[in-house]
Parts: structure tokens; C-alpha cells; sequence
């Protein structure tokens, strides 16, 4: 069951036009994506998701929600942290999934995330309104 | 169309290069599907020259041609840069014309590039595989330039594209909010 209390030490994260925001007043655990991923949001980033994935394992989630719709633009350097994130949920043996909501008006986002799926298809699932691939 | 700038190595700016080709792309093509793979292209090959150059100067060209039932589209940049970095980018790129399947090669690539350190070492990958692009490269003395062109169909819903820039009102919002 997810603890609430370990989610709130997670703080929102702005960075030049990009932001993450977590959102912690909901029974699934999730976090927003907005702006632009680019080069200045890569340490951001990394260190966001090392610390989300500590919180998540330490509350047991078997879920958390990412919210990409106001995601515009995500450089490989950030394709590459997210990749890491995923890899490493894979390789500790997590039992999270990863929920990646995206937003069928930019299709960037289906070609940029599908290979998130294929590296770990039982983690990684790409959610376009209410479908699931 | 011709865009070309020459500028000081900087992030800043190529991110600002790269969302104009994008709105450019928008506006004249219609097609925010072209615009978001254009734009990729020219924020990865921006961002590699700014990162490797050793000269104080580099430039990123973008450039649309009207070919009656296709657009060419091509973005163009160049660096001076080390020999031990064009060595390394030599490889790469040969490595990324030659793959029969780019997804694959972007795959392999994308999971060798987990839990690294600094750099990726996937934007060329990942501009073969997601930009449905042709790549071009030549080295001279201490100059790279790489080139990516792709044709792109005329929309038969905008059959006429206007020579200048002027906003329509079908033109879509932008994706490129900072």
C-alpha cells in the first residue's frame, strides 16, 4: 500500500521551461511532466527519479502514473534517464509498474517512449486515452 | 526556406534553433507529425556541436525546398572538433547509416546507455530511428558536417503554401511552450 507520508519528500522540480511535479493527494502515486526536457533538466531529472524510485519501493507501490500531456520536447539525454529508471525498477526486482500517459496530439511522445516498452514490457506500459499498448 | 545561423556554442541557443525549425515546419508544412521529427533532429545534432566543438563558432542550417508534390527537408550542421571526437563520431554515424533496422540499433543502443554517466551517445540513433531520415556526413581536416534531409509529401489540404510567413487561422498551436 502506498504511504503517503514517504511520497511528500519528494519535491516538485523546476527547471528553465521544464517542470515535474509530484502528486501525492491521490490513492495511486504519479507525477507530471511539463515544458521542455532538454538539456538543463537532465540532473534534475535523474536525481527526481533515483529519489522516486527509493520512495516507491520503500512504500510498496505496485503502481505509480506519469503524466507526459504537457510534455513538449524530451532530448535523448533525458530518453536516457528515464531508460535508466526503468532499467533499474527491472533489475532490483521492484514491484512497481510504470504507467506512461501520453498525448496522442504529440506523436513524438509514442516514438520516443515505445522503446522505454520494449527495453522492459512488464514495467513499462504507454497509455493513450485509456488505451494501453 | 533557408534558416542558417552561426553562433557561439550554446544549449541555450540550440534549443531555441530547434523549436523555430519546429514552428517553421508547423507553419508551412501544416504537419506537426514532420515539425516534432524536424525538430529532434536539429535539438540532437544541435546539441552534439555545441557540446564536442573545440572552435568558437558553429552552425545549424535548416532548409526547405518545394519540389511541387514533395517538400525536401534537410538540417545542416557543422563543427570543428577533436580528432579523437571525429574519430568517435566517424564511427557512429557509419554505424547508424549502415543499420538495416534503425529501432534495433536504437534499442541496443538505448539499453548500453542505462545508468551511464554525462552523455547519452544516442542522438544520431535515435534521429535514423524516430526522424525517418537520410543522413549524409563528410570530415574535413578538423570540420564535420552532417546533413539530414528528408522528402516530405505536400498535405493535399494545404496544396498551396504560402512564400512567407504569416499565421492562419487553421495554423495549430504550437508544441514548443516554454
Amino acid at each position: 500500500m502506498l504511504n503517503d507520508m514517504r511520497m511528500l519528500t519528494l519535491s516538485a522540480i523546476r527547471a528553465d521551461g521544464f517542470a515535474l511535479e509530484p502528486f501525492v493527494d491521490s490513492a495511486t502515486p504519479a507525477v507530471k511532466f511539463s515544458g521542455n526536457a532538454d538539456s538543463h533538466a537532465v540532473v534534475p531529472l535523474e536525481l527526481f527519479l533515483r529519489q522516486l524510485h527509493e520512495n516507491l519501493v520503500d512504500s510498496r507501490c505496485t503502481q505509480v502514473q506519469v503524466d507526459l500531456l504537457e510534455l513538449y520536447f524530451m532530448n535523448s539525454s533525458c530518453v536516457k534517464e528515464l531508460a535508466s529508471w526503468i532499467h533499474m525498477v527491472k533489475i532490483t526486482g521492484a514491484a512497481y509498474k510504470v504507467y506512461l500517459h501520453i498525448n496522442p496530439r504529440q506523436p513524438w511522445q509514442w516514438r520516443s517512449l515505445e522503446p522505454l516498452r520494449r527495453l522492459a514490457p512488464a514495467i513499462a506500459v504507454l497509455r493513450v486515452d485509456g488505451q494501453e499498448s | 526556406m533557408l534558416i542558417r545561423a552561426s553562433f557561439r556554442p550554446d544549449d541555450d541557443l540550440v534549443t531555441l534553433l530547434s523549436q523555430l525549425v519546429g514552428d517553421v515546419c508547423r507553419l508551412k508544412l501544416h504537419d506537426s507529425d514532420i515539425a516534432d521529427r524536424f525538430r529532434m533532429a536539429a535539438h540532437e545534432l544541435g546539441e552534439n556541436i555545441a557540446k564536442y566543438s573545440t572552435g568558437s563558432e558553429v552552425s545549424l542550417e535548416f532548409e526547405l525546398v518545394d519540389k511541387g508534390e514533395l517538400y525536401s527537408l534537410s538540417v545542416r550542421t557543422k563543427n570543428r572538433t577533436s580528432p579523437d571526437r571525429l574519430a568517435e563520431v566517424g564511427q557512429r554515424l557509419r554505424e547508424v547509416i549502415a543499420a538495416p533496422d534503425p529501432h534495433a540499433l536504437y534499442d541496443r543502443l538505448l539499453e548500453k546507455s542505462v545508468g551511464l554517466e554525462g552523455v547519452s551517445g544516442l542522438g544520431l540513433a535515435r534521429i535514423r530511428a524516430e526522424g525517418g531520415v537520410t543522413f549524409v556526413y563528410s570530415i574535413e581536416g578538423d570540420e564535420l558536417t552532417v546533413t539530414v534531409t528528408a522528402p516530405v509529401h505536400r498535405l493535399s489540404r494545404h496544396s498551396t503554401v504560402p512564400d512567407q510567413l504569416e499565421v492562419s487561422a487553421e495554423r495549430p498551436e504550437p508544441c514548443t511552450k516554454r
